[in-house]
């Protein structure tokens, strides 16, 4: 870090949410469960299958400027779809015992 | 990346290098095992300077008790089964708080085998388990 202060989370947070809420619902549900990165400025927007993803490709336009990082869409029914899907690597957990 | 039951806590914890992008400097940070948290990994502010971190961005992270916060996200390289990735790591605001926490998002790739009775954890990457699983399962039959 260069400095030690940083800027206003709250207040770039409300701006940065008011720009998440502008863009358009066709878009959202497109990348639904996918990672948002917006650059304030220009309002432009990444997506990315994670966190990492989305703002490699935001830094990569804009190498010097802070990005807002978010999930896009509703959080609880992500988790409830991801427990859902999740799967095992094997039919016999007991085989894992032996691996310790 | 070393996983491990902290003998004065009783906690499983997870050592990983970590380093900035500022800095050459590399450290190693034992980081609580935190499956609860969504996240990569989660860095004390004196941590995060120490290595040099650069700022990337913030949003939001919603907390156990169901609140939601917002954190500023730093850009810090990991070292994982010796392979450098680079990922982005949420601030603790609390300067009293000098412990790391990984969550799920970093080990995303990987299976991990909590054995609470006998203390021990082993983490690997999904695919090598799922190899030595059918292989015992082969000579099993």
């Amino acid at each position: 870090m260069t400095s030690h202060k940083l800027p206003d989370i709250n207040a770039l947070s409300k701006i940065a949410e008011d720009i998440y809420n502008n863009i358009p619902n066709n878009v959202k549900e497109e990348n639904n469960g996918n990672i948002i990165a917006i650059e304030l400025d220009s309002k432009e927007y990444f997506f990315g299958a994670g966190k990492d993803e989305a703002v490699q490709k935001a830094k990569s336009k804009y190498a010097d400027k802070l990005v807002f990082i978010r999930r896009v869409g509703n959080v609880e029914k992500i988790q409830q779809l991801y427990k859902k899907n999740l799967k095992y690597p094997t039919r016999n957990p007991i085989a894992y015992a032996g691996l310790l | 990346m070393q996983a491990f039951f902290d003998s004065e806590d009783g906690n499983p914890k997870i050592k990983i290098n970590i380093r900035g992008d500022r800095r050459k400097k590399a450290t190693t940070v034992t980081a609580l095992l935190d499956t609860g948290h969504t996240g990569s990994l989660a860095l004390p502010v004196l941590t995060l300077m120490d290595v040099g971190a650069t700022l990337d961005g913030f949003g939001p992270l919603g907390l156990a008790d169901g609140s939601q916060i917002y954190v500023y996200y730093f850009r810090i390289y990991v070292e994982v089964d010796g392979v450098e990735k680079q990922i982005q790591a949420s601030m603790i605001n609390d300067p009293e708080i000098r412990e790391a926490i990984a969550g799920l998002e970093l080990l995303g790739d990987h299976v991990a085998l909590i054995d609470f009775k006998n203390k021990r954890i082993s983490l690997m990457e999904e695919e090598r388990l799922r190899k030595i699983t059918e292989e015992k399962e082969e000579n099993n039959e």
